[in-house]
């Protein structure tokens, strides 16, 4: 019997001549016993390596227990990488969007805290407003520059730096109200433009930013106050 | 990113490790399955299996790498992620038409054909095939776990591929040929264990 299963062996793992190899084919087709021997071995060894491969498996199965962890610390991890990416680059097109409103600030805090006195001597009542205001009493100032409305020589610097009082106690609506009224008197170089494009930018309701731009060009094309500032804002905002 | 350069690195590794066979080899094989376990999610996401099934099909098709390495079957005209990937969705198909098809529900225990049985000519595997009786396969499934620790194992590693030579110095074994002639009487006993159950093997 071990024989015949020694032969069967052989000629499975490949330990045969070729001419034996065809006598035991043939002894399959015509010996009925021996081919039973030959099922038997087949499926003896088919059975084992389904053994084997559900050890493997299993063993597998082991080495797959830490990896699903690990997925989902780098799933985390990549949810944070995004989320972050995210929130920079909010920030980052907030900073952009701020931009037009910065350019504003910018203006106001360098040029408009502290207005020139020597601007036209005559005008005391004119004066005595400014300093008020240079010494930063914004209710006094607007007294004065509200009362001056009524003088029609004077209703332009008025209107000005009344609108400049708004501008800078963030009362954007009075204050563009007031530079449109500017903007609508017959004057030769008019800085109502420039002023209004000034606190529409500051106030950054919708819209604004396009009305602004669309000031800031007549400003630019006609060379009126602010031109120079008009000029460079159009090429950032 | 990791460049590329480095996965064929480990690809080499791995396959190298794999084909020098020994008590090493295991390791390697982890290592191949470790290497390409995100192509379980994707097996969950492209064929809609669930997560158990994915990474059954995983392990069967890595199994499968496995062997082709060590029979020499894989001629790397490919890379080994390509080659396992795609035995890995050969197996996940195979697995949802299993899941899908009703005529499968009724004769649920298939078998592959046995590469043993494809070494024979046409007639031949004729005869046998007929003769295989796969309801025994449980019991010699049984009649093997008794067979004791040391049969197992030796049958075990040589059904993995495993040279006689490489097991002598496994299991410590005196030489290759006393591995061969243990092999076969354990196979030997296995079948005075199924005849005692069996008639028909007289």
């Amino acid at each position: 019997m071990s024989e015949v299963l020694d032969y069967i062996d052989d000629y499975f793992t490949g330990a045969m001549a070729p001419e034996e190899r065809t006598v035991f084919e043939k002894r399959c087709e015509t010996d009925q016993a021996f081919a039973q021997e030959v099922a038997f071995y087949i499926t003896a060894r088919s059975v084992i390596r389904e053994e084997l491969h559900s050890n493997k498996q299993q063993d597998f199965k082991h080495l797959k227990v830490p990896r699903p962890r690990m997925r989902a610390l780098y799933r985390y991890v990549a949810a944070a990488a995004a989320i972050l990416l995210l929130v920079m680059a909010g920030w980052w097109f907030s900073q952009r969007t701020d931009t037009p409103q910065k350019l504003a600030a910018g203006y106001i805090q360098e040029h408009l805290l502290q207005i020139s006195t020597t601007m036209s001597p005559g005008a005391d009542s004119l004066q005595t407003g400014i300093s008020a205001y240079n010494k930063g009493d914004y209710p006094l100032a607007e007294q004065i520059f509200q009362a001056l409305l009524g003088n029609e020589q004077l209703k332009p610097d008025a209107l000005k730096y009344l609108g400049i009082v708004y501008l800078v106690t963030k009362r954007y609506d009075l204050a563009i109200d007031r530079f449109s009224q500017l903007t609508a008197l017959p004057l030769y170089a008019n800085p109502g433009p420039f002023y209004k494009a000034l606190a529409l930018l500051k106030r950054g309701a919708p819209n604004d930013v396009q009305q602004a731009k669309e000031l800031l060009l007549e400003v630019k094309n006609k060379q009126l106050p602010g031109y120079k500032y008009a000029t460079d804002w159009l090429n950032k905002i | 990113m990791i460049p590329s350069s480095a996965y064929n690195g480990r690809e080499d590794e791995i396959l190298a490790g794999l084909q020098m066979g020994g008590p090493r080899r295991r390791a390697f094989e982890d290592l191949l399955y470790s290497s390409y376990q995100y192509l379980i999610r994707e097996g969950e996401r492209k064929y809609q299996l669930s997560g158990e099934d994915s990474a059954s099909a995983y392990s069967d098709a890595i199994i499968s790498v496995i062997d082709n390495i060590t029979n020499s079957k894989f001629e790397g005209r490919s890379s080994l992620k390509t080659y396992t990937t795609q035995i890995f969705f050969n197996k996940c198909v195979d697995l949802k038409r299993k899941s899908t098809t009703t005529k499968e529900k009724v004769h649920h225990q298939t078998y592959d054909l046995d590469p043993l049985i494809l070494m024979l000519p046409d007639n031949a595997r004729n005869v046998v095939q007929q003769l295989i009786d796969n309801s025994n396969r449980s019991l010699l499934q049984r009649k093997l776990r008794e067979l004791g620790e040391k049969c197992r194992e030796l049958l075990l590693l040589f059904e993995d591929g495993y040279a006689d030579r490489e097991i002598a110095a496994m299991l410590s074994y005196n030489s290759a040929d006393v591995v061969k002639v243990s092999r076969r009487r354990c196979l030997e006993k296995l079948k005075e264990k199924m005849k005692s159950f069996k008639i028909g093997y007289e």
